[in-house]
């Protein structure tokens, strides 16, 4: 794991570290290790006020845009809550999974704060790392990514979870296999599906 | 459409690209038979995929 040296750099830079939530999270992980249904749930809002603030933090030392560098803050927003010496690898998984949710609707309430600033004045567009894979454009609405997404995860729920671990949870296929328990050849395989389903779906709605 | 069709097209577009394109009409021909609705489904979302960008 490239934790050790990432961690370092963040507390060389002088980055604090949210201590109770980190513990908190810890805690969270390994009991949603040892079988415990409710500790995904609970680490939603955890991780989810942490992203804000990181995504505050990172448009703040940008020009205008509204370029959220999605994936980026996912993995800083593990090296920043999870104490990584004491993971396993399930566990990162496990977190990357929560952070994906979080991440999604980080990115649908700010979409929905915009519009409702320009009074339905045309949806906010947001511009992801992975925008060009599932988006006919670069930059992609994300209340109508959102929706789709729901309506995917309503015919197939696997897909679903594909999509929201490597879209908004910057996972790679192989992690999104780990933290789904499945190989990384499926993983593969319904992801291409679920891409193309996605693409012909946006498509739709900007033509129309 | 129900889940139990989407599963169906998903086979479908399973076999067609496992197969070389001039292939493809065939493996179509048997499996939507005349069910024109499938083929509708199939063809549509074989075409995004074509158009959405590869990055596995």
């Amino acid at each position: 794991l490239p934790g050790v040296p990432w961690r370092m750099v963040l507390l060389i830079n002088g980055a604090s570290i949210n201590e109770p939530t980190s513990q908190e999270l810890t805690q969270l992980l390994r009991e949603w290790s040892r079988g415990s249904h409710t500790a995904q749930e609970r680490m939603i809002p955890l991780v989810y006020d942490e992203l804000r603030r990181m995504a505050k933090r990172q448009l703040r030392r940008q020009p205008p845009g509204n370029t959220l560098q999605t994936t980026a803050l996912v993995h800083e927003a593990y090296l920043r809550l999870v104490d990584t010496s004491q993971m396993e690898w399930q566990d990162r998984a496990h977190f990357f999974a929560v952070a994906a949710r979080a991440m999604r609707c980080l990115l649908v309430d700010r979409a929905r704060a915009r519009q409702a600033e320009k009074r339905g004045g045309g949806a906010q567009r947001v511009e992801l790392d992975e925008a060009a894979a599932v988006s006919p454009e670069q930059s992609v609405d994300m209340l109508m990514l959102d929706e789709a997404l729901g309506r995917l995860a309503a015919l197939d729920q696997r897909q679903g979870q594909i999509v929201e671990l490597r879209y908004f949870g910057g996972m790679s296929l192989e992690e999104t296999a780990e933290a789904l328990n499945l190989s990384a050849i499926t993983v593969r395989r319904e992801w291409v599906k679920a891409k193309a389903w996605l693409y012909r779906e946006l498509s739709r709605g900007q033509t129309e | 459409m129900t889940p139990e069709r989407y599963q169906q097209i998903g086979r479908l577009l399973d076999a067609a690209l496992e197969h070389a394109p001039d292939e493809r009409a065939t493996l179509l021909a048997q499996a939507c038979g005349a069910d024109e609705a499938l083929r509708r489904e199939f063809e549509s979302l074989l075409n995004a995929h074509e158009r959405s960008k590869w990055t596995p």
